[in-house]
């Protein structure tokens, strides 16, 4: 357990001291989130004239700018998982991940390690953006129920691990990391909430929608953040975090198996 | 004669180049990246109109872009941008991509002129923005696009200025980009902040006084306007002349600006030599 947990420590370390402090973090962390919450936000500007504190949802009380912003928060989580899922194809392009593979250290330990990284490059966006939100006139924080915050915040941020550990394996297994990268990212953030409530898309879209752990923690969060929402209003959300998280974790622990007996049997894994 | 047939030589053989490179396989990726971000908005455009807001559209909207039907003003706006993308995303990172393949410093060894290195780039580039530009007007179409009374000439005027602007700035870019051996962030952050601040999406009246400086400074924003006009109002150049303006200086100091980094970038890959070096 321990030499799991020392594992874990070092690839977060190492992550963190190799992509921390680059362009690419201040891009996806700041610029990115300010130009889309920018964005959807001028969207609505037309419909709403200066009307910043519409809400969007009927029987909550959800301001425009709250529930863009807070739906970031996640969102933001969400695009460093997918950055995780490269740092760990990464170790290919850098020609280490065979060696990698032949450390006795655990294969889980590893990717779950580079997923924590992606998180913590989130953390100070996240306050960040909460402080944002606090600080936006007539929108502010309305937490009724602390646990169902933490429940929303702990529930994604597990879901969304997991997803980063599948996409992990799936980039290195597909070689095209890249490419997969970024032809999910607008279609997931046009489907999960991020720019408008989901019961607004067509039906067959909300069914996509509705597998998506992104749209169960986007939801959650800003209902229980903004919305003043307590555990109970969104238990539904929160089981579904669970249940997506403990399936990608599994999928995930799958996949890296494959990656490994493939590596053994065929030794490929490194090729383009 | 013959050297003017070698300068366009050089122009065509890279723009040649560019489009066997660009063709030769289907990126799923590359595709998403062109196409997805401006599909994706203008289908919440057409949601938050038709679904959230039931067709109904705040009184400012109608005065402050002169028409009422927001998707085609958001269609023309998205098709547009797709300029924005290919300066931004692939001109302006034409010279990064020579450095990695390699080749950079045995390309600025060849007697070719630079600017007609560029130029060749820059043929690509439209052919390929042009493309992508039809293409997403015709996907406009099914979610409610229509066109008005066209004016063919403001539309040319208002479409080649944005373009000459556009490029100009691909030239800084590209300079930038090499120098600091950026391989998306630039070209990501631009592409972005254009989008969100020249009024693709919203009018730039309505906009926060901040993000109405920062439009100013965009070509795309009086392109849009210019461009809107043309197709939707069939309105004549002479009422346009403030943007037309505006618009022929920006493409001026943005032609200017590339030149002169263009320039640096040669003379301090001569003194320096590290430009291939990562």
């Amino acid at each position: 357990m321990l030499n799991i947990l020392s594992v874990v420590i070092a690839e977060v370390r190492k992550q963190a001291l190799q992509y921390f402090f680059q362009v690419r973090t201040l891009f996806w962390n700041v610029i990115l989130p300010f130009a889309m919450v920018a964005t959807f936000y001028f969207m609505y500007l037309p419909f709403i004239g200066k009307g910043i504190l519409i809400s969007v949802e009927p029987l909550v009380d959800l301001p425009i700018v709250g529930f863009l912003v807070a739906g970031q928060v996640i969102y933001n989580l969400y695009t460093n998982m997918i950055l995780g899922g490269g740092f760990f194809d990464a170790e290919r392009e850098q020609q280490t991940l065979e060696i990698m593979l032949l450390t006795p250290a655990s294969r889980f330990a590893v990717l779950l390690g580079s997923a924590l990284a992606g998180l913590l490059l989130n953390v100070w966006m996240f306050i960040a953006l909460v402080l944002l939100i606090a600080l936006t006139p007539g929108v502010g924080v309305n937490v009724q129920d602390p646990t169902a915050l933490f429940g929303s915040l702990f529930l994604s941020v597990f879901s969304l691990l997991g997803l980063g550990m599948c996409l992990g394996c799936i980039f290195v297994l597909t070689r095209r990391g890249g490419q997969i990268s970024a032809s999910i990212q607008e279609p997931i953030d046009f489907l999960s909430g991020l720019r408008f409530p989901v019961r607004i898309l067509p039906g067959l879209l909300q069914a996509f929608a509705s597998v998506l752990p992104l749209t169960y923690g986007i939801r959650a969060t800003r209902l229980s953040l903004i919305g003043g929402a307590t555990l109970l209003d969104i238990s539904v959300d929160l089981l579904s975090l669970l249940v997506m998280g403990l399936l990608s974790m599994l999928l995930s622990r799958h996949a890296i198996a494959v990656i490994e007996r493939r590596a053994k049997k065929e030794g490929t894994l490194t090729l383009f | 004669m013959s050297s003017m047939s070698n300068l366009g030589k050089i122009v065509l053989s890279t723009a040649w180049k560019d489009l066997v490179f660009s063709y030769r396989v289907w990126a799923l990726g590359s595709f998403a990246l062109r196409f997805f971000w401006p599909i994706t908005t203008l289908a919440s455009a057409y949601l938050l109109y038709e679904k959230l807001f039931g067709g109904y559209l705040g009184t400012l909207f109608r005065s402050a872009a002169g028409t009422s039907d927001y998707i085609s003003y958001v269609a023309i706006g998205n098709a547009l941008y797709i300029y924005t993308f290919s300066v931004a995303f692939i001109v302006g990172r034409v010279s990064y991509w020579d450095m990695r393949q390699g080749v950079l410093e045995a390309v600025l060894l060849t007697p070719a002129n630079r600017f007609l290195l560029m130029g060749g780039h820059i043929l690509s580039g439209i052919i390929n923005a042009t493309i992508d530009f039809v293409f997403l007007l015709l996907v406009s179409i099914p979610f409610g696009l229509r066109f008005g009374k066209i004016n063919p000439f403001t539309f040319g005027i208002g479409f080649a200025l944005t373009l000459v602007a556009m490029y100009g700035f691909a030239l800084f870019i590209n300079t930038f980009t090499l120098y600091f051996r950026d391989r998306t962030n630039t070209s990501n952050t631009i592409v972005l902040l254009f989008y969100a601040f020249s009024g693709v999406i919203c009018p730039v009246s309505l906009l926060p006084s901040w993000a109405q400086i920062a439009s100013t400074l965009i070509p795309l924003t009086y392109g849009n306007m210019i461009v809107r006009a043309a197709l939707t109002q069939g309105t004549e150049p002479v009422y346009l002349t403030t943007q037309i303006i505006v618009l022929t200086i920006l493409a001026f100091v943005y032609v200017l600006a590339g030149i002169v980094s263009l320039r640096f970038t040669e003379r301090d890959l001569k003194r320096t030599g590290k430009y291939s070096v990562y």
